[in-house]
């Protein structure tokens, strides 16, 4: 009898497994570094490994022949840089209030994209991070990768090299 | 070697620069074959309309004509130039690939003077001048971004 274990001890003992677990997967987990920017009251997401710069937006140059997904170009320390309207690109109608513009970066291809709100830069759990739901907006699904949860709010990860590869289209 | 500028030694361009729709273009001055006031009864077209840019119907500003060398007949109308300026070649950016809709316009590069942009054109590239002057082939004077220009003469 006294060699049995208790059934509250054998409880607790597979509670505090599940907690070690937990801290191991917690430790050992990947991460994805993560730039959440906002549009209204949608949040958005590019992988950091893709925006790599943030600056204050001071507007566009135009230039003949750009359209309303490029409004134009800006002076980055010297060299020219086209900007994407990505609110238009995603049909989320005019901006509001653009404050920033992120700088993309995929192999020789580069571009800044106007952005309201810089939210977060972020390390999100690869397994937080998942496929995009089937109910999101078909504009939106076109460019969506993933998605995840930050905070209590959706945020949906964009393909940025879709996003340059349709502008170039 | 910076944003498709070849390596090649850079040379020094005189540009001819004016103000347009609140912004800068610039013209090789080598392309230019004349500049004399707008008020002549020779055939032109405006500027504004090569370019696609959204334009009243204030033509007083378009002081200027310009006629191009190699385009016969058809002068461009173009506001009062601000200035004649010497660029170096290093000192030209090309356009970003997603902007080649501006190569249709002429816009072959920009020159980066201190913050500012100047368009740089190239009206032998202006697909609506070539319309309009018969769409031939333009021969000479062509500007080369990698390093100056390069006068092929077309048969």
């Amino acid at each position: 009898m006294a060699e049995e274990v208790l059934r509250s001890d054998a409880v607790l003992s597979q509670i505090d497994s599940q907690n070690q677990g937990g801290k191991i997967r917690e430790v050992d987990e990947a991460k994805l570094s993560m730039l959440i920017f906002q549009f209204g009251e949608e949040l958005f997401a590019f992988h950091g490994n893709q925006a790599r710069e943030i600056l204050p937006f001071h507007g566009v140059t135009w230039i003949p022949g750009a359209t309303a997904n490029i409004p134009g170009v800006v002076n980055l320390r010297g060299d020219v840089v086209a900007v994407l309207d990505l609110r238009h690109l995603l049909g989320l109608g005019k901006t509001d209030g653009a404050a920033f513009l992120v700088m993309l970066r995929l192999g020789d291809g580069r571009a800044g994209v106007i952005v309201d709100r810089i939210v977060d830069v972020a390390e999100i759990p690869v397994s937080l991070n998942g496929p995009a739901l089937s109910t999101l907006d078909e504009r939106l699904r076109r460019f969506a990768v993933s998605q995840f949860v930050y905070g209590e709010r959706m945020v949906t990860v964009l393909d940025a090299r879709g996003l340059l590869e349709t502008v170039n289209a | 070697m910076r944003n498709g500028v070849s390596a090649m030694k850079p040379i020094e361009l005189q540009i001819l620069i004016f103000s347009s729709e609140g912004g800068k273009y610039g013209v090789d001055a080598e392309q230019i074959a004349g500049l004399a006031d707008g008020d002549s009864g020779e055939a032109g077209v405006h500027f504004s309309q090569l370019m696609g840019v959204a334009e009243g119907n204030d033509y007083s500003r378009w002081a200027k004509r310009l006629w191009i060398k190699n385009i016969a007949g058809m002068a461009v109308l173009v506001p009062e130039p601000d200035e004649v300026a010497v660029c170096s070649t290093a000192d030209i950016r090309c356009l970003p690939t997603v902007l080649k809709a501006a190569v249709r316009h002429g816009v072959w590069g920009f020159w980066i003077r201190e913050e500012e942009i100047i368009i740089l054109v190239d009206f032998h590239k202006n697909e609506q001048l070539r319309r309009l002057t018969g769409g031939e082939e333009i021969a000479g004077n062509r500007t080369d971004i990698a390093g100056g220009r390069k006068d092929e003469q077309q048969s």
